[in-house]
């Protein structure tokens, strides 16, 4: 359960960063988002991160939780990567 | 200066990248491999169907065995691996009264008799060769690994110098954009797996610490042998005193797990069945993070603690918990697949590297049609690298399928096998033009590890089916990721013979392919 969350918080954090960045705004959603939505997606993607470090602490130990963690930060970040490329070639196709 | 720092920098990271990077694959490749050596050596032993699933009572089991088949011995030992374990290893010294040629090893399966399997060295021979290599010496061998992992650090700092927009270019993956592609997938394999990627060189570099930079312990030890005593005691049967029976091992292992609140995982027992025997509980190695384990010294007549030895100093704590980290022995089987997937980033990296560096130069070329000795030679040298270790990985594990049970010297000839398939990719990458010698090596390769199951189901009574109705999931996931592995390199050569198609299309008109590579 614990390892799920952790992953979840992973990759919303790493999507919400992706999401904050004008080029990947125009690659998923077509269009760029306000300035000020983009700082709090990349916030808000920071905060999720960082959070997931004292969640994986408390629930596995310090030192296997922050083993774990970096193992589910790079696990979210590939995830993003893998979603942003197939998505965005949807998208170039579909435009 | 910037500018030039940058440039010295990409200057480092090509070089150093590409020097040593043939060997770092094989290095990554096979490291990769370890983090599930256990498994790979039970998939290569099917004969044993039962494995230590408790590892306490297992003690007790092989001390009862060592009873019947080691007595009069004046040391056992047995050892488990932890909870994952192939086996209890068992290794003993004879009494004087046992022949010369008495057996000293024997590994027992889960119900405590010995194992009578094919002889192999199993997950573990892939484990060695990624620090010791094989048929050279192991002290020149650990050197020449610990040069790569040296130039891999270098090359790991310079390059993260050289990319120029690593946080911006964090997410960006593009496919199907010739060069820029291969650059994507370096940087992202490299950029999204930078803290493993950094930890493992790290700590790959401090587990052979001792090796590269002797002097620290040549300053305050007489010798090495004198820091190892030092550092890792290792007790010594006394002298025999007339027999006395040996205490039940059971209580004592209970009290060594009970004080320390983790599983024991090996049991050393000297002078058995005589009034100084002593008994020596050491903790599981996947216990805890470190690999330098605790031990408790028991009285072996009446069973009570004398000596406990804990390696919790700061300096003892710090590097047992790097290579404990490096190994990755405690992680749970979630934490290990992250490990692994982590360690086919890597292999993904110095590939996409050595690829990048002849995708980058093809362009430049003179002459694509006849590209220099340099360009040709490393062209080769990936082939044989990254097409030729899988391949020779894929043979090692048909070999242990194939091979006759009862020759003489069967592990040796699954290793030799694994070393003459590896050797033939690269004959043929040299003979071949490389145009063509990619999809033949990846296809070939594809090949292999798809036989591999079905090899697998002709040879034994473990086949993917079979497995999957027992619910023997080791079986069945090993299987299972030859045939992804196979779908994979697969995929390789197919991607790689398209292009090739579009390249040869493409010529004759050398400007438009300069545009394309250039427009890509």
């Amino acid at each position: 359960m614990i390892h799920i969350l952790l992953f979840l918080l992973a990759l919303s954090g790493f999507a919400m960063l992706c999401l904050a960045r004008d080029r990947h705004q125009r690659d998923l959603l077509g269009r760029k988002l306000p300035a000020r939505t983009a700082v709090s997606l990349r916030r808000g993607g920071l905060f999720l991160l960082l959070l997931a470090y004292p969640v994986a602490g408390l629930a596995l130990g310090w030192g296997y939780g922050a083993v774990e963690w970096f193992g589910q930060l790079s696990g979210g970040a590939l995830l993003t990567v893998l979603l942003l490329n197939r998505l965005s070639a949807r998208g170039a196709a579909g435009r | 200066m910037k500018g030039c720092f940058r440039q010295s920098m990409a200057w480092l990271h090509t070089w150093t990248g590409l020097l040593l990077g043939w060997l770092l694959f094989a290095i990554f490749v096979t490291g990769t491999s370890a983090y599930f050596q256990e498994e790979i050596t039970r998939w290569m032993t099917p004969e044993v169907r039962s494995v230590p699933s408790d590892p306490a009572s297992g003690f007790v089991a092989a001390t009862e065995w060592l009873k019947r088949e080691a007595p009069g011995g004046s040391e056992w030992s047995i050892y488990s691996t932890g909870k994952r374990a192939a086996g209890l290893q068992l290794y003993w010294v004879n009494g004087p009264d046992a022949p010369a040629d008495a057996p000293t090893s024997a590994r027992l399966d889960g119900t405590g008799t010995k194992v009578f399997a094919r002889e192999t060295l199993g997950g573990w021979f892939l484990y060695r060769f990624h620090y010791d290599l094989h048929y050279i010496n192991w002290y020149w061998a650990r050197w020449l690994v610990g040069i790569a992992a040296m130039a891999m650090l270098v090359a790991i700092l310079s390059g993260i110098v050289t990319h120029k927009k690593i946080l911006t270019d964090f997410f960006l993956l593009r496919l199907g954009k010739g060069q820029r592609s291969w650059l994507d997938a370096h940087n992202a394999s490299s950029v999204l797996f930078l803290p493993f990627i950094l930890m493992i060189t790290y700590t790959g570099l401090v587990s052979l610490a001792t090796h590269y930079m002797p002097w620290g312990i040549a300053a305050n030890y007489a010798n090495q042998g004198k820091f190892f005593e030092a550092a890792f005691p290792w007790p010594v049967p006394a002298e025999k005193a007339g027999p006395a029976p040996l205490a039940p091992i059971g209580p004592i292992v209970e009290r060594a797990e009970r004080m320390w609140g983790t599983a024991a995982g090996s049991v050393r027992i000297l002078n058995p069945g005589d009034r100084t025997a002593r008994v020596i509980v050491s903790g599981a190695p996947d216990a805890g993070m470190s690999v330098r384990l605790r031990s408790m010294t028991f009285d072996g007549v009446t069973g009570r603690p004398v000596d406990a030895h804990d390696p919790s100093g700061a300096a003892t704590a710090t590097e047992g918990t790097m290579i404990g980290l490096h190994a990755g022995r405690f992680a749970s089987p979630l934490l290990r697949t992250l490990y692994f997937m982590s360690g086919l980033a890597g292999c993904v990296m110095v590939a996409s590297g050595l690829i990048l560096w002849t995708v980058k130069r093809r362009a430049k070329l003179p002459d694509p049609d006849r590209p220099h000795f340099g360009f040709r030679l490393v062209e080769k040298l990936n082939i044989a690298a990254i097409a030729g270790l899988p391949f020779g990985m894929a043979a090692y594990f048909l070999a242990n399928r194939l091979l006759p049970l009862g020759i003489a010297g069967r592990s040796e000839r699954e290793i030799d096998t694994m070393f003459i398939a590896w050797g033939a990719v690269a004959i043929w990458a040299l003979a071949r033009p490389a145009r063509r010698a990619w999809p033949e090596a990846l296809s070939a390769t594809a090949l292999a590890f798809a036989s591999v199951p079905l090899v697998n189901a002709l040879t034994t009574d473990r086949s993917l089916a079979a497995s999957l109705a027992a619910g023997d999931s080791l079986f069945a996931m090993f299987d299972a990721v030859m045939l992804v592995l196979a779908a994979g390199f697969g995929w390789a050569a197919l991607k790689v013979a398209r292009r090739r198609d579009r390249e040869a299309a493409s010529r004759g008109s050398p400007m438009r392919a300069i545009a394309g590579a250039e427009a890509a």
